[in-house]
């Protein structure tokens, strides 16, 4: 490493002494807040609840509960008035801790931590029954079905009881995001982010920009030229002043947490020419040729105007500290294993990459030909690498089979071979399919076209794949066949001088970055969001989110789409210069703390809690709120009982269990 | 501390991750499936949080079956799963010396949509302490009850 | 065996007129809403497919084209706008030409001018022999007696002459249709059996077109139904009683009720159709192929200087209704020499024939399965 980095460092411990006063708070505003005085107000649900649960006895027990100072019930809580009745309550009685007994949290939830708020009570200070989902709809015998809701109301209490006001962890966040892969979605990402006023460090591990798209010809749905898609992106981003790019660059090693990571990054001697590389693949030399004459001035050795990327010959160590890091790393390629439809042995069968940059070549009015021969069949097989089914191919060297659909890959083969016929109206094309995928605006239209344009379409099983053997002795090099499933499952076959294998998107290595970091990767092994829909850009590990096909396999309009999404997400996160955080995290009671560090052996997350001097020179324990996951792990083995999780306290569930069986043994004795 | 009565129905404790088993909960309840109500959920972020005594504490006060319901694999807090089962493991050794049936603990996976795999766990560890407790029942009857 | 695709036949089906079917994506809609595809048929959906991967073989070894009466109740129904139904009818084209031996009609399909020319050609012709012979043998200023013109003997000969040739041109390609789709390439042959108990089918469909009455829409069977009935009548009476016909005031009433009936027919039915492809008024009228003109226009011209040489004669106008008379030969001779064993008449005996074949074939099936396991012998022998 070239310059140690103290600054992120610094601001690292300046987020750990504010967190340190976040800690603190609760403990004041415990001190502050009156003997808790419990509102319980039970749902009628319209119904729903109070048809198998007697409501009013519910209430009624409820009330004579320690700590209680009213319960209530109503028709819907959730309504105008519902609410309104807590409010008054708050403002009148003095309510402080609020229990509604209703549907189950994941409704209303946030809704009755709004009445708290709005009626100046801290938020945390609210607690759930959940006798409709847990009770009312799966319980019909009213006196076992009212008796298991006081028993939850009865716990819901205790637990309020001992509810404490928390505070969001809020920790500073440097303006600063790290876009990592410099592709279609890194590009649009960066662009965005400066656009909003953050500084962006763009890494992209080639010399060059662009991905895979840099690789393409036309873009469908609307055969844009894939170059002037790109340019204005590239334009648009080496403009920006707050983008910094770092081609030839790779992720070493990050540290930090949200709002205050750290990139270590390394950067290759930018001096090596394309040429000087004699041992690598042809393949790529000629599409890393075809990216530099695109991206002119990106490219190796050569001077771009007051160019932002670096322009010394030696490899070096750089670190950057940023607040939020968006992924873009994209996909690789399926590379199918020798033979798998005859790849790797004949000649002939190439990938759909391969195709796109040969038909680009072939000059329009001639023949085509492909190694010198005449190209008069070319054929099409989809779902190359991808629906794979268990039992019939081979995994690969990742040990699995890919199961999932790479979605791109049905339009841009339709896509290719209607090229090819309006290019060569006298080259037959054949395309063989399990399904015709085209799911998005524009793409069945290339489904149409192709058809028109006499595409032959032969369907086949994803259980029994076409066959592919060499054509000795006949008109065409290559013979394909397949059960067609449009012609009964008839064995038919075609002849072909090139075949084109439609090879799908498989989750590319993201390196250093995911292993610094413990990214988690869904079973197909691309990197996985927190939810698919409800936060579909953001990672688990707090403040990494997801561009591109990083993620799963999309076209570029969906890949810019979640691109924007992610800088939209990271510039929230950073915007006011401080992250919020959940503040459902461990804390330490230095009281009570005698500094054995059970609970940092025990910590599964790195740095999460550590051992700090004390000034009167003890050592306690200590969390860091912005790392700590809130699992719990560390409370269960403190051998004093002074680390607890905040809104989770085992005090809190010790006194639920006490609550529930009480009331379990008074009331069935009644 | 308060043992239940003889004619109770012996109740069982469910704890529930916020993240799978309490939201399978919903799910039941959302299908309106019937099942015994002598269950009690609570909702936890990570089971792990609870010491062995927190175990101990609840069969002793009364609790006749804990099922444990986490997200299995699928944990969203790194590390808490592995040390869960251990906790569990050795928690049922300890249940084993202090003579009680390990059976009565039970850790198990539910994901979001695991309605059927819910029922199923609620239904068996019904059906065991019910056998238990009628089993005491006739000792009791047999005379030497203490 | 794998079949092997041959990619040049939907071209080739589209020069004989094929709707839209590449477009097809075998949904099989057409199939399911044809009311007359049922049981082991399944067209029009898989000819289409045989079609678009050139299985020419399979598609010459079925009859299933001729069972479809073009109702167009597929092309309506077709999500992709492929025209099934046309396609089928495309494919009796091709089928014609595939039956006929001489390669005419292949010709004839593929290029309208061929056959306008040919039809001119033949026209011209047989007014120039006519007109010889008329002057030769009679004068233009008689229509019967001794001395006509065209003596009814004379003409009624020529007819039969035209007939037999005729004949023997549609037996031998009705033949190589039984042979396509019966025998080439089948290893369980009909018995005897099965041609015999359906034999009575064969006249049935040819005058009731029975099937076509399936269809949802009646209104094209009626009309095709008045026409057949009408031009087959004409035939008959052409065939057996064209000298009562000519023999004046006391033609036999029979003779002339047929006759006028069948001629008003004619003339209803090829105006309503002429109207009704102008207009693409019916969904089998939306796409014309030039045979589709050729056959209303000769059949209307025929139909209209027949009744006219008989009115004009009639009227005493001898000399105009000989005239005609000639004018009307120069539209039957092609018709009968050109259209029927070349063109789309000859579907007139293919249908009807299909249709029987198609019956025997079922039939044939239904015994074999009766007696499950036929001895390799009896099979072969079969
Ligand atoms: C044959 C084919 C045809 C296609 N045709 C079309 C089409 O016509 N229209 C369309 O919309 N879509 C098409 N696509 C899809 C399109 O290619 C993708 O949507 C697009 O490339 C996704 O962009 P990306 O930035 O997510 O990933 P990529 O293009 O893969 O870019 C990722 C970048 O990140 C870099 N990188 C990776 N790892 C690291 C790391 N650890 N550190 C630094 N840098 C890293 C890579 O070098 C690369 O430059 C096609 C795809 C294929 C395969
Ligand atoms: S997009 Fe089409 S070709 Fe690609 S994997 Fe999915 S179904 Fe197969
Ligand atoms: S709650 Fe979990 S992550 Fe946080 S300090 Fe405790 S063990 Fe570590
Ligand atoms: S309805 Fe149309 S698309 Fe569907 S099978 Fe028939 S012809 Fe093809
Ligand atoms: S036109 Fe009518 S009869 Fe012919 S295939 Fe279509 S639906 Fe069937």
């Amino acid at each position: 490493m070239a310059e140690p980095t103290h600054e992120p460092q610094a601001k690292a411990d300046e987020a750990q002494a504010e967190a340190d006063e976040t800690q603190a708070k609760p403990n004041e505003a415990q001190a502050e807040a009156d003997e808790p005085r419990v509102g319980v107000y039970v749902c009628y649900c319209g119904g729903n609840i109070s048809d198998v649960v007697d409501v009013e006895a519910v209430a009624a027990e409820a009330a004579k509960l320690p700590g209680v100072v009213t319960a209530k019930t109503n028709m819907f809580m959730c309504s105008d008035p519902g609410q309104q009745v807590i409010a008054d309550d708050i403002a009148e009685l003095g309510v402080n801790r609020v229990v509604v007994a209703s549907c189950a949290p994941s409704l209303h939830q946030t809704t009755f931590q709004g009445v708290l708020e709005r009626s100046g009570l801290n938020p945390y200070l609210y607690e759930n029954a959940n006798i409709r989902e847990q009770v009312s709809w799966t319980h019909h015998d009213r006196a076992e079905a009212t008796k298991k809701a006081s028993a939850l109301v009865s716990a819901a209490v205790a637990k309020a009881s001992r509810l404490e006001p928390l505070e969001p962890v809020e920790i500073p966040a440097a303006p600063a995001v790290a876009v990592v892969g410099g592709g279609v979605a890194g590009l649009r990402a960066a662009t965005d982010l400066a656009k909003a006023g953050l500084a962006v460090t763009l890494i992209e591990k080639e010399l060059t920009l662009g991905g895979t798209v840099a690789r393409l010809d036309n873009l469908f749905p609307y055969s844009e030229p894939a170059e002037d898609v790109l340019c204005r992106l590239c334009e648009e981003a080496l403009a920006d002043p707050r983008i910094t790019v770092h081609t030839g660059t790779v992720v070493e090693s990050v540290e930090g947490y949200v709002g205050a990571f750290t990139l270590h990054l390394e950067q290759q001697a930018r001096g090596r020419t394309v040429e000087a590389t004699p041992d690598a693949d042809s393949r790529e030399i000629t599409s890393l040729d075809w990216r530099c004459e695109a991206f002119r001035g990106y490219g190796p050795g050569e001077a771009f105007a007051d160019e932002p990327v670096a322009a010394d010959d030696a490899a070096r160590a750089l670190s950057v500290p940023v607040g939020a890091i968006v992924a873009a790393t994209g996909f690789d390629l399926y590379v199918p294993p020798e033979g798998e439809y005859g790849y790797g042995r004949l000649p002939q069968v190439i990938t759909l990459l391969d195709f796109i940059e040969w038909l680009s070549k072939q000059p329009e009015g001639s023949v085509p030909t492909f190694n010198g021969q005449p190209v008069r069949a070319v054929g099409f097989i989809h779902c190359v690498g991808s629906r794979q089914v268990e039992g019939v191919h081979e995994p690969g060297p990742n040990g699995r089979i890919n199961e999932h659909c790479s979605r791109v890959c049905c339009t841009a083969t339709l896509h290719c071979a209607c090229d090819l016929r309006d290019k060569f109206p006298d080259v037959v094309a054949y395309e063989f399919y399990q399904d015709i995928r085209a799911y998005g605006r524009g793409h069945e239209e290339h489904y149409d076209r192709a058809s028109l344009a006499n595409v032959i379409f032969l369907q086949y099983d994803g259980a029994q794949p076409p066959k592919v053997v060499a054509g000795e002795g006949d008109d065409h090099p290559v013979l394909v066949s397949c059960l067609d499933g449009l012609t009964w499952g008839e064995e038919v076959e075609v002849g072909v001088d090139l075949l084109v294998l439609a090879v799908g998107m498989v989750a590319a290595d993201v390196g250093n970055l995911a292993t610094s970091l413990k990214l988690p990767v869904s079973a197909d092994g691309f990197l996985q969001e927190v939810h698919p829909k409800l936060r579909p850009v953001e990672q688990a590990v707090n403040g990494v989110l997801l561009a591109g096909t990083c993620q799963a396999p999309k076209d570029v309009t969906e890949s810019c789409a979640s691109a924007s999404a992610a800088a939209a997400k990271a510039y929230g996160l950073l915007a006011s210069g401080e992250v919020k955080l959940d503040p459902y995290v461990a804390h330490v009671d230095p009281e009570l703390c005698e500094g054995h560090a059970a609970c940092v052996e025990e910590c599964p997350v790195d740095r999460a809690i550590a051992m700090e001097d004390y000034p009167d020179g003890s050592r306690k324990a200590m969390v860091n709120p912005a790392i700590c996951t809130g699992c719990g792990a560390c409370v269960a083995v403190c051998p004093t009982q002074a680390i607890d999780l905040s809104g989770w306290t085992l005090e809190a569930y010790e006194a639920m269990v006490d609550a529930l069986l009480l009331s379990h043994s008074e009331v069935s004795a009644l | 501390m308060h043992p239940a009565p003889e004619q109770t129905e012996p109740p069982i404790l469910v704890l529930a991750t916020s993240s799978c088993a309490y939201i399978a909960a919903d799910a039941v309840g959302q299908a309106h499936l019937e099942h015994p109500a002598n269950t009690y959920v609570m909702r936890v972020p990570a089971p792990v949080v609870f010491p062995d005594s927190f175990y101990y504490d609840c069969f002793e006060k009364g609790f006749a079956g804990i099922i444990v319901m986490s997200c299995g694999h699928e944990c969203p807090y790194p590390g808490a799963f592995e040390r869960l089962t251990k906790r569990i493991d050795r928690v049922k050794m300890g249940l084993k010396e202090r003579g009680l049936d390990p059976a009565r603990l039970r850790l198990t996976a539910v994901c979001t949509v695991c309605t059927k795999a819910y029922l199923k766990e609620i239904n068996a560890m019904d059906a065991l302490v019910r056998a238990a407790a009628s089993a005491a029942a006739v000792t009791a009857d047999g005379g030497d009850a203490t | 065996m794998a079949v092997r695709v041959d990619p040049t036949l939907v071209a080739e089906l589209e020069e004989f007129g094929a709707g839209d079917m590449k477009a097809c994506f075998n949904c099989g809609n057409c199939t399911a809403v044809c009311p007359l595809s049922e049981g082991d048929t399944a067209f029009p959906r898989r000819m289409i497919r045989y079609a678009q991967i050139g299985q020419r073989d399979q598609l010459a070894s079925h009859l299933e084209p001729w069972l479809c009466y073009y109702c167009g109740d597929c092309s309506t129904t077709c999500p992709r706008e492929a025209e099934p139904g046309e396609t089928m009818m495309s494919m009796r084209r091709w089928l014609t030409a595939k039956y006929d031996f001489t390669g005419i009609s292949r010709l004839f399909y593929r290029s309208w001018k061929w056959e306008v020319y040919s039809i001119i050609l033949v026209a011209i012709l047989t007014g120039i022999a006519f007109l010889a012979v008329g002057f030769s043998v009679g004068s233009i200023d008689q229509y019967g007696g001794p001395d006509a013109f065209l003596p009814s003997s004379g003409v009624h000969i020529f007819d039969w002459v035209l007939a037999s040739v005729l004949l023997a041109l549609l037996l031998t390609n009705c033949a190589r249709m039984w042979y396509f789709t019966t025998l080439k390439g089948r290893s369980a042959r009909p018995g005897l059996g099965s041609y015999l108990r359906n034999v009575h089918l064969l006249p049935l469909h040819f005058f009731t077109q029975m099937r076509f009455a399936k269809c949802s829409a009646r209104r094209p069977w009626v009309i095709h139904l008045i026409l057949m009935l009408s031009y087959t009548t004409m035939l008959v009476l052409i065939m057996g009683f064209l000298p009562q016909m000519w023999a004046g005031p006391e033609i036999d009433w029979r003779v002339h009720v047929f006759g006028y009936l069948a001629t008003i027919g004619l003339l209803f039915t090829t105006v309503f159709a002429v109207r009704g492809r102008t207009k693409k008024l019916e969904p089998h009228y939306q796409f014309s192929h030039e045979s589709d003109w050729m056959f209303l226009i000769l059949l209307f011209v025929v139909a209209f200087t027949g009744i006219l040489q008989h009115i004009l004669h009639r009227s005493g106008l001898d000399v105009a209704a000989n005239i005609t008379y000639v004018v009307h030969m120069m539209g039957v001779v092609p018709m009968l020499a050109l259209e029927v064993p070349f063109s789309k008449w000859a579907h007139l005996f293919y249908r009807p024939l299909a249709v029987y074949l198609a019956d025997v074939q079922t039939d044939a099936a239904e015994v074999r399965q009766r007696a499950p396991s036929p001895t390799p012998g009896e099979a072969a022998a079969g």
